[in-house]
């Protein structure tokens, strides 16, 4: 279909609720044939693998790392690779990373040392590393704690060699939340990161009349924390049952919270989403603080390389972190990981009751 | 010519092997006034440690509610050209499918009415294209509008719908993932672009129990592919994987949580019956293994990032529910839910938050459902309950001990 | 009641909130209710303001209804 830019733009033509174009559109020709038909697929090399049709119909996909923030001049060269290789057709994964769909064998290679050439990372699937899910951070978030691109890009230049060559015993799913809003949903990866706060939010009493609805901001406060200041039209702060939370300030731009030396990052492992082998779980706090030091997060990354060399060299062949961890017990995770155990690790929220230990099985760690 | 800062900070993460978002904004930097500003901003937060935007809910298009985050930066005499910095959503193709040609109209739009700068893609699953002024706004959506693209969904309203890759590529879609997601997505324009829920309502469809979309764990209404029949297996193939080094009892048999599997080293036996359809033999050995039909999907219900009342994981409201076009069930139990919801939710409150304020009972007899031990991890514990009138009409306990 | 009755009834019911509460479409919907208004009109009377450019839909935290003129005034405190 070929798209048109009018030079004048009359608004009054606009269409409303057609919706997306139709996926059809966009599927290579060997898909559309074999839609629904697939038998099995082989991981070639990390970046590479085959699906393989019931009609003995294959597509090669090549996964290309991508910082998920794209130029787009960036685009107009995938664009332009995927016109010489592939048809013209590409993807991306849930995880923000590129593949390029090639239906013709003898074009693999050849676009296998394109993107060498151009500097494109190669990696990603099966038991590894892949990219991260994050959200926007400082580049356009009004509620981040940390930034969120500058850590994945840290992250991923630590962990390089797992995207792109090394094997880990099962998939590891790393995110990035800059707040805990968390409109990543890092709630259920093996190792995620969040932005926190450690202080109260300050009260701006003259904005609060104009800007902020009394009912909202209170119910915005999983402690109840907040309660009416009528003298002031505004409200007040309970500071003893504030969790810093920053929920309030979603709903009322008048309780600022960011702290430019309070904020920090949090890491909490364990999560998954499948179904496989044993239930979807939580991710669970491991670091309840590490200071926000941009550009690079040294005390950051250093505490993951912990928690993930750990899981290296500990989980057998299939298990995620959190089922590593199940398997050997928390007061051994935090034995092997040297990571202490502190009074933020005890819930006293809503699910703590569920965390205690009703059992003496205890194992005897030094 | 576009104004150049100093960025010796995110210089620094130009460095490294993993591609850079900072080489990314340089590039859109270098032809886009918007884009420099962007990066000088973020240097300026890089250095002092703090986030520059202001809450700004309020531009949209004529006529919706959503496709439209407003941004405003509270730094707009330093950093003009993103005084106004809006993020418009884009609905992305059903499998993040594209060619080349839509690619190239995307970046032409963006590079005329934006700062050039875009994600592939939104947490959401959108399109995101970052950073354009107020008066640009309605030129974007009609543009896009004209060649077949629309805006997708934010604030209280249904978030654009989303799936993993499904039956286009992947052998153990048991669901066609992306027509159910085109075909909500269509019945649901409205919901979608006039926000009149209590909160946000997210739908994720993913093809098998492996969940490649995390619809588990991030979506309101979460559409999980199952089947029903057994666990076809090519025994010359489980043969060809032992051969090739895969231990089947440790790596297969041992790992099984229904424990249903047997090896003898010759031939692989599943009992069916204590499967509990987690995927993990069938994806260990690929092409040796294979579910066969009843294909459908288990639908689950309330999963959302912590707050206000802590992190949840959907839990299930349909064991099994067949879906073939016109997907009539689904969309039927939707309206209801999303009705009651409507009714009777708080403003942000999600509708799992609702069902756990006003009970699992009260949210089923609503939909039409009767309680089944597939939607609990176990019975309650506890020996208080209600009653309503009628529970123990008839004598219901005899049938059963007849 | 008449159609454009109704939308003027929901402009000011809007416009006198001002400052005061936020009305989100449900609340709007069920104000009318009470007042004898099936749903399905408050709704569609309601959609033909916002396309007729009277009334937006804002977010924060969560979507209202309000003035259409509010953004000018929002975009211009915004800059001050």
């Amino acid at each position: 279909m070929p798209y048109v830019i009018p030079e004048v733009v009359d608004v009054k033509q606009r269409k409303t609720d057609i919706g997306p174009p139709h996926y059809k559109n966009f599927l290579p020709p060997v898909i559309q044939k074999n839609y629904g038909n697939w038998k099995e697929h082989q991981i070639l090399s990390p970046g590479l693998m085959v699906h393989i049709a019931n009609s003995g119909d294959k597509i090669w996909t090549i996964r290309v790392a991508s910082p998920r923030l794209l130029a787009t001049d960036t685009l107009r060269e995938i664009a332009e690779i995927a016109d010489k290789y592939c048809d013209g057709y590409l993807r991306f994964t849930t995880r923000n990373n590129i593949e390029f769909l090639v239906s013709d064998e003898s074009k693999v290679n050849p676009l296998i040392e394109e993107l060498k050439a151009r500097n494109f990372v190669l990696g990603g699937i099966g038991s590894r590393v892949s990219n991260v899910v994050h959200t926007q951070g400082w580049i356009h978030c009004h509620s981040a704690a940390v930034d969120a691109s500058g850590l994945v890009k840290s992250l991923m230049d630590e962990f390089i060699d797992y995207f792109t060559t090394k094997e880990t015993p099962n998939k590891v799913r790393l995110a990035v939340a800059c707040c805990t809003n968390m409109c990543g949903a890092v709630h259920c990866s093996d190792i995620a990161f969040v932005g926190i706060h450690t202080k109260v939010p300050r009260i701006e009493h003259e904005r609060f009349k104009d800007l902020c609805e009394l009912p909202t901001t209170m119910a915005a406060c999983p402690t109840a924390a907040i309660i009416p200041d009528p003298a002031k039209k505004s409200i007040k702060i309970k500071e003893e049952k504030c969790m810093y939370c920053g929920n309030c300030y979603s709903v009322c731009p008048a309780l600022p919270i960011k702290d430019p030396e309070n904020d920090g990052v949090a890491i909490v492992v364990g999560g998954k989403v499948g179904n496989l082998r044993t239930p979807p779980k939580f991710s669970k706090v491991v670091v309840a603080f590490l200071p926000n030091n941009p550009p690079r997060w040294p005390e950051v990354i250093k505490a993951t390389k912990k928690i993930f060399d750990a899981y290296v060299a500990g989980a057998k062949k299939h298990e995620r972190v959190g089922e590593w961890i199940e398997r050997i017990g928390w007061e051994k995770f935090f034995a092997v990981t040297g990571i202490p155990f502190t009074w933020q690790h005890i819930d006293d929220w809503t699910y703590a009751f569920e965390t205690f230990r009703t059992t003496a099985q205890i194992k005897w760690v030094k | 010519m576009t104004k150049k800062y100093d960025t010796p900070l995110l210089d620094e993460l130009e460095k490294g092997p993993f591609p850079s978002f900072v080489t990314e904004m340089k590039k859109a930097a270098a032809k886009n006034p918007m884009a420099a500003d962007e990066l000088g901003l973020l240097e300026k937060s890089f250095r002092d440690k703090v986030t520059y935007w202001k809450h700004g809910g309020i531009v949209g298009v004529r006529g919706y509610g959503g496709g439209v985050i407003g941004r405003y930066c509270e730094l707009a005499d330093q950093f003009p050209g993103v005084a106004h910095f809006h993020t418009v959503r884009i609905n992305q193709p059903a499998g993040l499918f594209y060619t080349s040609e839509a690619i190239r109209f995307i970046c032409d739009v963006w590079d005329r009415y934006g700062s050039g700068l875009t994600n592939f893609h939104g947490s959401t699953g959108d399109i995101i294209l970052l950073g354009t002024i107020t008066d640009n706004l309605e030129p974007l959506a009609t543009i896009f509008s004209l060649n077949g693209f629309d805006l997708g969904g934010s604030g209280s309203a249904m978030r654009t719908p989303s799936c993993c890759v499904g039956p286009a590529r992947c052998e153990w879609a048991m669901i066609d993932t992306l027509d159910i997601t085109y075909d909500l997505t269509q019945e649901f324009q409205d919901e979608l672009h006039r926000p009149s829920f209590p909160y946000k309502f997210k739908i994720k469809t993913v093809g098998c129990p492996v969940d490649c979309n995390a619809a588990i764990a991030r979506a309101d209404l979460s559409i999980i592919g199952t089947w029903k029949g057994p666990i076809e297996i090519d025994q010359d193939r489980v043969r060809d994987y032992a051969k090739k080094g895969v231990n089947i009892q440790e790596e297969i048999v041992n790992l099984c949580p229904g424990k249903c599997i047997t090896w003898d080293g010759n031939n692989l036996k599943i009992d069916d019956s204590d499967c509990l359809h987690c995927m993990h033999c069938i994806t260990k050995l690929s092409g040796a293994l294979k579910p066969t039909p009843p294909f459908g999907a288990t639908i689950l219900i309330g999963s959302k990032a912590p707050f206000v009342i802590g992190a949840t994981l959907s839990w299930v409201i349909f064991p099994f529910m067949e879906m073939k076009p016109p997907y009539q069930e689904i969309k039927d139990f939707i309206r209801k839910a999303t009705e009651w919801w409507s009714e009777y939710g708080k403003n942000r409150e999600r509708i799992g938050e609702l069902i756990l304020r006003l009970g699992m009972r009260e949210f089923l007899e609503t939909v039409g459902l009767k309680p089944t031990p597939e939607m609990v991890k176990e019975p309650r514990r506890d020996p208080f309950w209600f009653w309503k009138e009628g529970d123990l009409e008839g004598k219901p306990w005899e049938s059963w001990l007849k | 009641m008449d159609r454009e009755e109704l939308k003027k009834q929901i402009y000011t019911l809007i416009e006198q909130a001002q400052g005061k509460k936020k009305y989100k479409q449900m609340d709007v919907i069920k104000h009318f209710r009470n007042l004898g208004v099936p749903d399905s009109e408050t709704k569609e009377a309601i959609r033909e303001l916002v396309d007729g450019g009277k009334l937006i839909y804002t977010y924060m935290g969560g979507s209202y209804i309000e003035l259409a003129s509010k953004l000018e005034k929002f975009e211009k405190d915004i800059f001050k």
